[in-house]
C-alpha cells in the first residue's frame, strides 16, 4: 500500500473541505473494507484519505413517522441486527444477511456499501480499462462469466452491492452533504450506468459524502423478498438477486418494485416485470410472465447467458415469497 | 532429496541395500542401512489412541512462530519486480530510482544471479515467459518502502507473442516455438525427449478392444488446482559471517539445505535451515522456491537478515497443480471386466521443462483395475504460464476426475452397482511391477464404506420427479503411495531425570507428524506420552529426514523413531537389569515401569532406571531400514457421498462423506480423521468451486485472490463428514503403518460427481461443477462436455 | 481550492487499549492494524493471511467484535479497545475454554488459521451462550481453513460452550476403526 496523508475529521465540514482541496486525489475511508483491499491490490491511488469514522452522529437507526434513517456510518451488522429492519424491512436484512462474511459486515458501513466499487477483476486487475479511463472493455471477449446482462454499454462491469439491490427496491433515498450544500436523492437516481458515466457508478461528487440513508415505512400490506445465487455460501458476490417489494390487497398487487443485482452495472429496475404484475394477482403464470420481461431485453455475453434463466428463477422465487 | 545420482552412491558396505521408495508416484531407488527387525506391536498402551496434539498449546495461545513471524533486528523486506507480460524480453534495466529511495539497501537485476538456477529455474530473468516472472528484487527496510521502490525499478519490455492453450502451443500453429524440437515432452520424471510423449504400455489394446463387448469413450478435463496454504511461501535468511540460517515455511528443511548447498556451493554444515511451525504445504513446499534463494543472495549482498514473503497475489501466480484433458477409450466385457484402456493425456505445464515432472496424471489408470491391455500417451505442453509444482496426490487427483467417473459410466451402462463393477477388477498385484501388494484394504474400504453409508438402501431411494432438490449418491476409489522408506534417521535422548528428548528432521504440516511420532516413541519406551519432548524440523539440532511429500513421513520417519526408541530402550535396560537382577532380554517396559517379562511385579521407575546413568544421558539412534524386497506398498480407499442438487438453480450441497481408508495401523485417531476430513473437504473445493483461471487473450492471472479462487468456506464443505480405518495389518515396516497424508484427496472430487449424475442423471465432464454448468446441462438436456 | 497535498510516511503516535491493557505505539501513517500489532508490537499471534479481506486470518477483536485486521487502519483503532489471539487467557491467567477445547480436540491442525477462528467463536459464544451448528457455522463462514474441513472446530466450539455453560461435557470420542 502506498503512503498518503490520512486526514481525520471532526464535523461534516471538515470532510467536506478535505476532499474539496484535494482535487480529486482524496478517498473516504469509513469502514475501510473495500477502500483498503483497492489501496493494497494498487487499482487506485489517492494522495489523501479523509477518515470519517470520526464524524460524530453518523451512527444510527432512527424510526420517525415517514420512515427509518441510517446514520451512514451504521455498520452492516448493526442494521442486520435492528428489530425494526428484522420486522418491517425483510428484504433489507435477507440482503444483509448474505452479504460478504460476517467480519466485514461488522466493519462495513452502509454508506461503504452502497458505493463500493465493482468487482470486475479487470478492473480489479492491472487492465488499462474503460472504467479507469483505459481504452477497451476486456470482459467483452475475455473471462465475462460474472458480468452484465443489463444495462451494459461499452463497460459490463455489475454492481457489486447487495444492499444496494435491496434499498433501491424499498424505495430509498440518500442525504448527501457537499460543498454545495445538503441534498436528497432517491437511491435510483444516485447509481448511474456506464452511458451516463463509465467511470464512476454513482453521482456522488469528489466533495461529498452520504450521511444518511432514509427507507419510508412500507405501507400496510407490503411485503419484501430478496434471493441471492453465489458460487460459495459465503464470501460471494451475485452471481445474480433479485429483490421484489410488494403491496399486496386481497391476493391482488397493487404496487411493486423490482430490482435485479448482479446483472447490471447498476441495482437494476425492471419497470417491465412491475408493469406485468401490478393490479393482478400473483399467479403462477403472471409470475413467470413477469420474470420473462424483466430479462426479455438481456444481451449475453460469451460465458453468462445462465444468467439469463438463473435471474428469471430467482425473480420467480422473490415473487412467489411475496405472494404467500 | 532423493535423485538419481546419489542412487549411485556405492557403500560397498555388507550393512547396505538397495531398496525401492515411492514417492509422489514415482519409484526412486536408494541404498540404504539394514536395520535389525522390530517383533509387530501385539497389544498398544498408546499408539493407537486417540491422544491431543502435543502442539495444541503452542497453537491456540499464539505461540507457535511461523516463518512469517519471525523477526530479527536490521531485518530488510524484499520485494519482486514482476513481469507484467506472458512473453517478453527485457530491452532495459534501471535500478538507479530505486537505489535512491528511501530504505533501500539493495536491488538485485538478473545479471547479478545468471549463474544461478533452482529446480531448473532462472532466479531472475531477461526473457519471462510468464506473467509474474520475477525480473529484479528490492530490499529494503520495510515492506512498503521496499513495494515503493519496486515500483521504481525501470524495465522496459519488448512484448513477444504468447499462447495459453495447451492445444494450439501442441500444433504448428503456436506462436511461440519454446524448443527447437517442439512445444511439448513427455509428462512425468524420468528423461524424456522433447517433442515425444511418455508411453505406458502393456498387452495389445488393439486386441484388447476387439475382445470387448462395448467400448465407451469420453473427455474429461480437470481445471488448474491452488494449495492455497494459509501461510504463503516465504523465507527469512540471516548470514552470521559464514554462517547462514534460513527461517522458511517448507515441508522438508533438509531438501531446502541441500538446494542453498547446491546454489551457492557451500557446505551444508554452514546452512541451518528451521522449519518448526508452518502454515501447510499440500505440495507446494517441498523444496527451497525462488524466493529461499533470492532471501539468501540479498542477505549476502546487504549484510542484513533478510525476509521474503510472498504476497497472495504472488502465491496465485505462482505454483500450483496443472490442468489436464483426459482422452479415454474404455473396452469391457457386458459383466463388467475391462479388457482395454487407451488413455491420452494433455498436461499444460507452463513454460519451463522442470514443469513437466507435473505434467503426467495417467499413473492411476495403469495400476487402479485389472486390465490386461493398457495403453497411455502423455502430453506435457509448454504454455506463457507459470511453473506447476506437486499437489496433494499430483497425477492421481487428476486422473480420478476421469478414471473413477469413467468406472461409474461403465456401471450404469451395464446397469450394475458401481462397487460391483470395482469389485469385479480387483487386483492383487501391481500391474506394473507385477509385484503383490504388502496389503490392500480396498475391498475391505468398499465393504465397510457401503455398510456405514447404508449405500445399498441410499442407491434404491426415488427422487420426488416434480421436486427441485434431488438426491444423489456416488462412489469413487484411490490408491496412492504412502509406503514410505528411508533414508530417514531420528535420536531419542534420555535424560537422567527420565524425560525423553525425540530428535527428528520430519516437518509437521498440520498433519500432526509431532503428535505420532511421540506416540511411537512413548510406546517402545513405555512412559506416557508427557515424557517426551520432541524437537522437528531444524537442521542443526535434527537429524535427515526426506521432505514431507508423497505421504512418506508417518511410514518414514515413524519407523525410524521405534528404532531410536528401542536402541535407548536397550541400553537402559542394560542399567536396569543389573537393579533388577535379571539379564536385560528379560526386561519389559510400560506405564513408566521398567519389569521383569515373566514376573511384572518385579519392576523399578523408568527415571529411577535413568537416574543410574553414569554419563548422565544416552542417545538411542534409529534409521529406516529398507522395505521389504518385491512388493508394492500402496493405500488404499474409497468414498462415498450424498448429494442435493438444486436443479433450477444447480448449486450441489455435500450432505454427507463417508470415507473408508486402508492405510494400515492407525497411529492416533484424531490426527487420522482430521486427515481425511481436510482432505475431503479440498476434494470438495476441487469438484465444486475451486479456479485458477488466467486471462486468455492477455495472458494474465485474472482469479488470483482468494475471493476468486474460491476454497470451500464453512458453509461450502461437506456436512458430515464420517471416517473408517479398515485396519488391514500391514506389516512392510516396523510399526505397520501407512500414509493418509494425499489418499483423502483423490476420491473425492469424482465421487461427487458421480453423485451429482446420480442425481440429475446428467455427468459434468469439467470440474469445478459450478452451478451454471449443471443449469445449462439440464437446460440443454444433455451432458455438459467439456463446459469450461 | 487545490492545495498541494503530502503523502505522509512520518511515524504517527496513538494510544488504545490492547489486551485489556494501556497501549502506546508509534508506525507509518499507512499501516494496518495488523501490520502495527505484529512488527511494532510484536504480537504474532495475529496472522498474515490474504491482506485483502478475504480469509479471516487475521481477524481480531475491535470493540469486542471480530473485524478483519488487515482491512483495518492502525490509525483508526486510537482510543479503542483491541484483543488478540495473547489476549483471550482468562484473568487468572488460565487459557479460555474454547482455547481449551480447540487443544483438545486437534482443531488446530497448521494452526495458521486457529487465532482469526477463537476470536471470531469468543464473541460469538458472548452473543450466544447455546449456538447451533448452524449459528456456529454462519459466524465462522468468513474464516477459512484449508486443514481441517471445519468439523473439528465446530465440534471444539460445541465443547467450550458447553463448559462455559457448566456442562460436564466430555470430548466426542474419535471413531475410525469400523471393523470392530
Amino acid at each position: 500500500m502506498r503512503a498518503f496523508e490520512f486526514h481525520p475529521a471532526h464535523q461534516i465540514s471538515d470532510a467536506i473541505r478535505s476532499l474539496d482541496e484535494a482535487n480529486g486525489n482524496a478517498r473516504i475511508c469509513a469502514g475501510g473494507t473495500d477502500l483498503l483491499s483497492r489501496l493494497k491490490d494498487d487499482v487506485d491511488n489517492p494522495e489523501r484519505l479523509v477518515c470519517i469514522r470520526t464524524l460524530p452522529d453518523l451512527r444510527y437507526i432512527r424510526n420517525d413517522k415517514d420512515g427509518v434513517r441510517i446514520g451512514a456510518l451504521t455498520t452492516l451488522s448493526t442494521i442486520e441486527e435492528d428489530a425494526y429492519v428484522q420486522k418491517q424491512l425483510p428484504l433489507l436484512h435477507q440482503a444483509l444477511q448474505v452479504t460478504a462474511a460476517p467480519q466485514i459486515r461488522n466493519q462495513a458501513t452502509m454508506g461503504g456499501s452502497i458505493c463500493q466499487r465493482p468487482r470486475c477483476w479487470y478492473l480489479r486487475g492491472p487492465f488499462d480499462c474503460l472504467r479507469k479511463g483505459g481504452k477497451e472493455c476486456f470482459a467483452v471477449y475475455g473471462e465475462n462469466k460474472y458480468h452484465a446482462i443489463l444495462g451494459g454499454h461499452l463497460c459490463y462491469i455489475v454492481h457489486p452491492s447487495d444492499s444496494a439491490t435491496a434499498l433501491v427496491a424499498l424505495n430509498a433515498s440518500v442525504k448527501i452533504h457537499g460543498s454545495k450544500g445538503e441534498k436528497t436523492v432517491p437511491i435510483e437516481k444516485f447509481f448511474v450506468g456506464p452511458e451516463v458515466n463509465i467511470l464512476k457508478e454513482n453521482i456522488l461528487e469528489d466533495d461529498e459524502i452520504i450521511t444518511e440513508v432514509f427507507i419510508p415505512h412500507p405501507a400496510p400490506g407490503c411485503r419484501g423478498a430478496f434471493n441471492k445465487s453465489r458460487e460459495r455460501q459465503s464470501y460471494d458476490f451475485a452471481l445474480a438477486s433479485a429483490a421484489v417489494q410488494c403491496r399486496m390487497s386481497r391476493g391482488v398487487c397493487e404496487d411493486v418494485r423490482v430490482v435485479l443485482g448482479g446483472v447490471a452495472p447498476i441495482p437494476w429496475r425492471s419497470r417491465e416485470a412491475e408493469a406485468v404484475v401490478r393490479g393482478k394477482k400473483l399467479s403462477a403464470a403472471t409470475i413467470r410472465e413477469a420474470s420473462e420481461a424483466a430479462l426479455r431485453n438481456a444481451k449475453p455475453l460469451t460465458q453468462n447467458d445462465y444468467k439469463v434463466d438463473l435471474t428469471k428463477l430467482l425473480l420467480t422465487k422473490s415473487f412467489q415469497q411475496v405472494s404467500i | 532429496m532423493v535423485d538419481d545420482e546419489k542412487n549411485q552412491k556405492p557403500t560397498g558396505d555388507q550393512e547396505y541395500e538397495d531398496t525401492v521408495v515411492n514417492i509422489e508416484g514415482r519409484r526412486v531407488t536408494v541404498r540404504t542401512r539394514k536395520v535389525p527387525p522390530l517383533p509387530d506391536w501385539t497389544e498398544t498402551e498408546i499408539v493407537g489412541k486417540a491422544l491431543p496434539r502435543v502442539d495444541g498449546i503452542d497453537k491456540i495461545t499464539g505461540r507457535a512462530k511461523y516463518t512469517y513471524d519471525i523477526q530479527v533486528p536490521y531485518m530488510l523486506y524484499a520485494v519482486a519486480v514482476r513481469s507484467p507480460h506472458p512473453h517478453a524480453r527485457v530491452k532495459n534495466i534501471s535500478a538507479d530510482k530505486a537505489l535512491a529511495a528511501p530504505g533501500v539497501h539493495g536491488v538485485m537485476l538478473p545479471q547479478d544471479v545468471a549463474s544461478y538456477t533452482t529446480a531448473g529455474l532462472p532466479l531472475l530473468t531477461l526473457n519471462p515467459k510468464y506473467t509474474g516472472e520475477e525480473i529484479a528484487v528490492v530490499a529494503a527496510e520495510t515492506e512498503l518502502q521496499a513495494e515503493d521502490a519496486a515500483r521504481l525499478v525501470k524495465v522496459e519490455y519488448e512484448e513477444l507473442p504468447f499462447v495459453m492453450d495447451a492445444e494450439l502451443s501442441k500444433s504448428d500453429k503456436s506462436p511461440v516455438k519454446f524448443f527447437p524440437e517442439g512445444n511439448f515432452i513427455g509428462g512425468g520424471f524420468g528423461r524424456h525427449p522433447i517433442g515425444k510423449p511418455s508411453v505406458y504400455s502393456r498387452g495389445d489394446v488393439e486386441q484388447g478392444f476387439k475382445d470387448s463387448d462395448q467400448v465407451f469413450e469420453e473427455t474429461f478435463t480437470t481445471q488448474p488446482q491452488q494449495h492455497s496454504c494459509m501461510e504463503v511461501h516465504g523465507t527469512l535468511a540471516q548470514w552470521d559471517d559464514d554462517q547462514l540460517t534460513v527461517w522458511e515455511s517448507t515441508q522438508g528443511v533438509y531438501g531446502v539445505q541441500e538446494e542453498i548447498a547446491r546454489v551457492f556451493k557451500i557446505p551444508l554444515s554452514s546452512i541451518r535451515v528451521i522449519g518448526t511451525h508452518m502454515g501447510g504445504g499440500f505440495g507446494s513446499k517441498g523444496g527451497a522456491g525462488k524466493q529461499t534463494a533470492l532471501a539468501v543472495m540479498m542477505a549476502k549482498r546487504t549484510r542484513r537478515p533478510v525476509k521474503m514473503m510472498l504476497s497472495r497475489h504472488e502465491d496465485y501466480m505462482g505454483v500450483y497443480r496443472p490442468a489436464s484433458t483426459q482422452y479415454f477409450k474404455i473396452g469391457v466385457k457386458n459383466d463388467g471386466r475391462l479388457m482395454a484402456i487407451q488413455l491420452k493425456t494433455i498436461n499444460p505445464v507452463g513454460a519451463y521443462q522442470s514443469g513437466a515432472n507435473w505434467g503426467s496424471c495417467a499413473a492411476m489408470t495403469t495400476e487402479m483395475y485389472a486390465c490386461p491391455n493398457v495403453h497411455t500417451e502423455e502430453y506435457a505442453v509448454f504454455t506463457n504460464a507459470p511453473t506447476p509444482s506437486a499437489m496433494r496426490g499430483p497425477g492421481n487427483t487428476q486422473n480420478a476426475w476421469g478414471l473413477e467417473q469413467m468406472m461409474d459410466l461403465i456401471a450404469y451402462k451395464l446397469n450394475l452397482d458401481p462397487i460391483e463393477v470395482r469389485n469385479r477388477n480387483d487386483v492383487k498385484v501391481d500391474q506394473v511391477t507385477n509385484e503383490p501388494y504388502a496389503s490392500k484394504g480396498l475391498a475391505e474400504c468398499y465393504k465397510m464404506g457401503a455398510e456405514k453409508f447404508s449405500w445399498e438402501e441410499k442407491r434404491r431411494r426415488r427422487n420426488d420427479p416434480a421436486g427441485t432438490k434431488k438426491h444423489g449418491v456416488g462412489v469413487a476409489s484411490q490408491i496412492w503411495g504412502g509406503g514410505g522408506g528411508p533414508p530417514a534417521t531420528a535420536i531419542v535422548k534420555i535424560n537422567q531425570d527420565g524425560s525423553v528428548n525425540l530428535l527428528t528432521g520430519a516437518a509437521d504440516i498440520g498433519t500432526g507428524t509431532r503428535t505420532v511420532l511421540s506416540q511411537i516413541c512413548a510406546e517402545e519406551l513405555g512412559v506416557p506420552v508427557n515424557r517426551i519432548h520432541v524437537t522437528n524440523a531444524d537442521t542443526e539440532t535434527t537429524p535427515y529426514t526426506l521432505p514431507s511429500y508423497g505421504s512418506i513421513t508417518l511410514a518414514s520417519s515413524g519407523p525410524a523413531v521405534r528404532s531410536a526408541a528401542n536402541d535407548a530402550k536397550k541400553q537402559l535396560f542394560d542399567l536396569a537389569a543389573g537393579s533388577l537382577g535379571v539379564k536385560p532380554d528379560e526386561l519389559s517396559s510400560k506405564d513408566g515401569f521398567i519389569f521383569v517379562t515373566r514376573q511384572p511385579d518385579k519392576r523399578m521407575k523408568f527415571e529411577s532406571a535413568a537416574a543410574g546413568m553414569p554419563e548422565r544421558d544416552l542417545v538411542g539412534r534409529g534409521y529406516r531400514g529398507p522395505n521389504p524386497k518385491g512388493q508394492a506398498l500402496n493405500a488404499f480407499g474409497a468414498q462415498f457421498c450424498e448429494v442435493e442438487v438444486d436443479t433450477q438453480t444447480g448449486e450441489v450441497r455435500v450432505l454427507k462423506f463417508v470415507a473408508a481408508h486402508d492405510s494400515g495401523r492407525v497411529i492416533n485417531p484424531h490426527t487420522f480423521a482430521s486427515q481425511v476430513k481436510g482432505g475431503i473437504t479440498m476434494g470438495t473445493g476441487y469438484a465444486l468451486s475451486e479456479r485458477r483461471l488466467i486471462d486468455g487473450n492477455t495472458g494474465i492471472p485474472v482469479a488470483a485472490s482468494m475471493l476468486e479462487y474460491r476454497p470451500p468456506t464453512s458453509l461450502d464443505a461437506p456436512i458430515d463428514i464420517e471416517v473408517y480405518s479398515v485396519d488391514v495389518p500391514y506389516k512392510a515396516n516396523n510399526i505397520g503403518a501407512k500414509g493418509v497424508g494425499e489418499p483423502p484427496l483423490i476420491a473425492t472430487a469424482p465421487a461427487i460427481a458421480n453423485a451429482v449424475f446420480n442425481a440429475v442423471g446428467v455427468r459434468i465432464y469439467s470440474n469445478p461443477i459450478t452451478p451454471e454448468k449443471i443449469m445449462l446441462a439440464l437446460r440443454d438436456g444433455k451432458t455438459a462436455k467439456q463446459t469450461a | 481550492m487545490a492545495k498541494k497535498l503530502k503523502r505522509k510516511t512520518q511515524k504517527v503516535h496513538i494510544a488504545f487499549t490492547l489486551n485489556g491493557e494501556p497501549c502506546e505505539v508509534a508506525f507509518a501513517p499507512h499501516k494496518t492494524l495488523l501490520e502495527v500489532l505484529r512488527e511494532d508490537l510484536n504480537l504474532t499471534g495475529t496472522k498474515h493471511g490474504c491482506e485483502l479481506g478475504e480469509c479471516g486470518t487475521c481477524a481480531v477483536l475491535v470493540d469486542r467484535k471480530p473485524v478483519l485486521s488487515c482491512l483495518v487502519l492502525g490509525l483508526t483503532v486510537e482510543g479503542r479497545e483491541v484483543t488478540t489471539v495473547e489476549g483471550m487467557q482468562l484473568a487468572d491467567g488460565s487459557l479460555h475454554p474454547l482455547q481449551t477445547a480447540f487443544a483438545d480436540l486437534g482443531a488446530a491442525q497448521c494452526g495458521y488459521c486457529t487465532p482469526g477462528f477463537l476470536l471470531t467463536a469468543k464473541e460469538l459464544l458472548e452473543k450466544n451462550s447455546k449456538p447451533t451448528r448452524d449459528d456456529i457455522k454462519e459466524a465462522l463462514s468468513g474464516n477459512l481453513c484449508r486443514c481441517t474441513g471445519y468439523i473439528k472446530i465446530y465440534e471444539a466450539v460445541e465443547l467450550a460452550a458447553a463448559r462455559m455453560r457448566g456442562e460436564a461435557a466430555e470430548v466426542p470420542e474419535e471413531v475410525v476403526l469400523g471393523l470392530k
